[in-house]
């Protein structure tokens, strides 16, 4: 007999180890899986599901602003003629199923918190044919306006749960080597007042951090590495286990299952952490391990901007890591927030000078954003507050307190997304440049040219993080006093697009001079 | 030089950064959302125009000096 099936439709662009988790324990409990990509074309989407006729579909929500958008394909999925139990899951639904049922009437109800182990009691109950309303973690709309049943406790051991599904090949690659997203943890144990991760944790009964045996991250790890030939892992965890003794601990027996499972020499990985966590000796070890790149999530270089986000660091502390970093020889990225609810023109310029000293040697290419309020921070509650909350459930915004600011941030806004946002923005062509190299000097044999490559990429790097930077300071000039001359979007995609350029004509010379090497190796791995 | 000779498996691929977004979600944009975006389409389109137009004439005015060197 066919086994129930169960449709799941999310983006899977950057590998969805959410959904993954949800498909391999409901694969695991007997029913079939099919993952859609919600970008796949609508009639694409009808298509899988009718001809599939599960028994549930299940919409990953992970952005809030996209939640008129999964009610449209709910809502043509419906009209089509497909009318099995709808559910959604992912933080958004969770913190606010009230505003989801209501805003996406198709759903029939929305799993909450980890869904692992609900949404697969859901799918056993339709199937069963036995009545759903009481599975706990769920909220669903009634008559009235909406009901909700106990919350189910986290997943205790992580280790319980499989290993999530992953599609065969791998989407992402540096220079053909493959890629592949995993988890060591969930969960972090501070509480950025713009983050909702602890708002998603911090509801429900249980620890709010989990950490995996190591030894079983490295045989996923390992797996992985046999049969889907990936080298490089992406570890997508709130906060990797770095911190203080047992994050120790937890490294050594990392590095220690690294090396019985042979992978030590032979993988490299990526991880995010924060910069107080950042120790020279300990990250020395889990670089020659294996370790290439930190990503950090600086975002502020002020001190009052650090204390509104409430990341109890000061700038001080963010620069003192990335000197560890450049010491033991470790590539980085960061996220960075110009632009937060205490900004002011002078925070802006403190900002901008901080991103210099950052960027300084042109490791890096300078990026930032503006902090938005998502739904269940404590941020979005003080603005709420204070009467400065505006936008909408999907498109949540503020205003600043200097009313210059936010014309000023438009404005900047409409200069330079284009130059940081995006897969071909120059941002993204220089960070992922930086990949390569980082990948070419850990995964590849010795390659004539990379010491004079990478003064190329640093000089191109460093050139158009000063002209960014500078553009900063020219449009904070003119939105405060008036004085200057901004320039147009035109000029300044000029300038982007001839750095963009110069970057793609020094990486294909060197490319082409080694190319014989790469390939060479890559056939021999 | 360029992507013509390298590998296949060599190419610059940069990875997608940001939110994905559905081609279809175009559909749902405001008016002034739309109007932003032809916006900026249209600049980009001028600048790639008036640098062909500048190329093309200093193409021209090298050839027309070829010529008259001929």
């Amino acid at each position: 007999m066919k086994p129930p099936s169960v449709i799941l439709i999310g983006f899977q662009e950057q590998g969805n180890l959410g959904i993954g988790y949800v498909a391999s324990t409901l694969i695991e409990r007997g029913f079939a899986v099919r993952i859609l990509d919600f970008r796949e074309r609508r009639e694409s989407i009808l298509e899988a599901v009718r001809s599939a006729q599960p028994i549930l579909v299940g919409f990953s929500l992970i952005f809030q602003y996209y939640v008129p958008q999964f009610a449209e394909l709910a809502s043509y999925l419906r009209d089509n003629g497909i009318d099995c139990h709808f559910t959604a899951g992912g933080h958004y639904p969770s913190l606010r199923y009230e505003d989801v049922t209501q805003d996406v009437p198709q759903l029939d109800s929305v799993v909450r918190f980890e869904g692992e182990l609900t949404l697969a009691e859901l799918v056993e109950h339709l199937v069963e044919g036995q009545d759903w309303h009481r599975v706990p973690g769920i909220a669903y709309r009634t008559d009235s306006r909406y009901a909700v049943t106990p919350l189910r406790p986290l997943i205790p051991n992580l280790d319980d749960l499989p290993f999530p599904t992953r599609p065969l090949e791998s989407e992402l690659t540096v220079l053909g080597k493959k890629t592949s997203p995993i988890l060591g943890s969930r969960g972090c144990c501070r509480d950025c007042s713009f983050c909702s991760i602890r708002q998603f944790y911090g509801q429900v009964p249980g620890k709010k951090v989990r950490v995996r045996n190591p030894v079983h991250v490295v045989e996923e790890m390992r797996t992985l590495h046999d049969e889907n030939g990936v080298s490089i892992f992406l570890f997508q965890d709130d906060d990797f286990p770095v911190w203080g003794p047992f994050g120790r601990r937890w490294i050594a027996q990392f590095i220690d299952a690294l090396r019985a499972e042979e992978l030590y020499g032979r993988v490299i990985w990526k991880i995010s952490c924060r910069s107080d966590e950042v120790q020279p000796e300990l990250f020395a070890r889990m670089r020659d391990a294996g370790l290439y790149v930190v990503y950090l999530g600086i975002e502020s270089g002020n001190e009052t901007g650090l204390r509104t986000l409430n990341k109890q660091l000061a700038a001080e502390d963010h620069l003192r890591a990335l000197a560890v970093l450049k010491e033991v020889d470790l590539a980085f990225t960061y996220g960075f927030m110009l632009f937060d609810p205490s900004s002011t023109f002078e925070s802006i310029r403190q900002n901008v000078a901080f991103l210099r000293r950052v960027a300084s040697d042109g490791a890096v290419p300078v990026v930032f954003c503006r902090m938005l309020p998502y739904a269940g921070t404590p941020i979005e509650q003080q603005l709420a507050k204070e009467g400065r909350l505006r936008g909408s459930v999907e498109n949540p915004d503020y205003d600043f307190l200097d009313a210059r600011l936010n014309s000023f941030f438009e404005e900047l806004n409409g200069l330079v997304a284009h130059w940081i946002n995006g897969a071909n923005s120059l941002a993204n062509q220089l960070n992922f440049a930086w990949q390569e190299y980082w990948v070419i000097r850990r995964l590849f044999p010795p390659v004539a040219g990379l010491q004079e490559y990478e003064r190329l990429l640093r000089s191109v790097t460093h050139r158009s993080n000063g002209y960014l930077l500078d553009l900063v300071n020219r449009v904070c000039d003119q939105f405060e006093g008036g004085r200057g001359c901004i320039a147009s979007p035109a000029e300044v995609q000029a300038k982007s697009r001839s750095f963009s350029e110069q970057l793609l004509a020094d990486r294909d010379a060197f490319i082409l001079r080694n190319q014989q090497t790469l390939l060479d190796s890559l056939k021999a791995a | 030089m360029g992507n013509d000779v390298i590998n296949q498996v060599l190419r610059f691929r940069p990875w997608p950064q940001g939110d994905p977004v559905a081609p279809w979600i175009i559909d749902q944009l405001d008016k002034v959302t739309l109007v932003r975006l032809t916006e900026v389409g249209l600049e980009l389109n001028q600048a790639v125009l008036q640098a062909q137009l500048k190329a093309n004439a200093a193409a021209l005015d090298i050839i027309k000096g070829v010529a008259r060197s001929k």
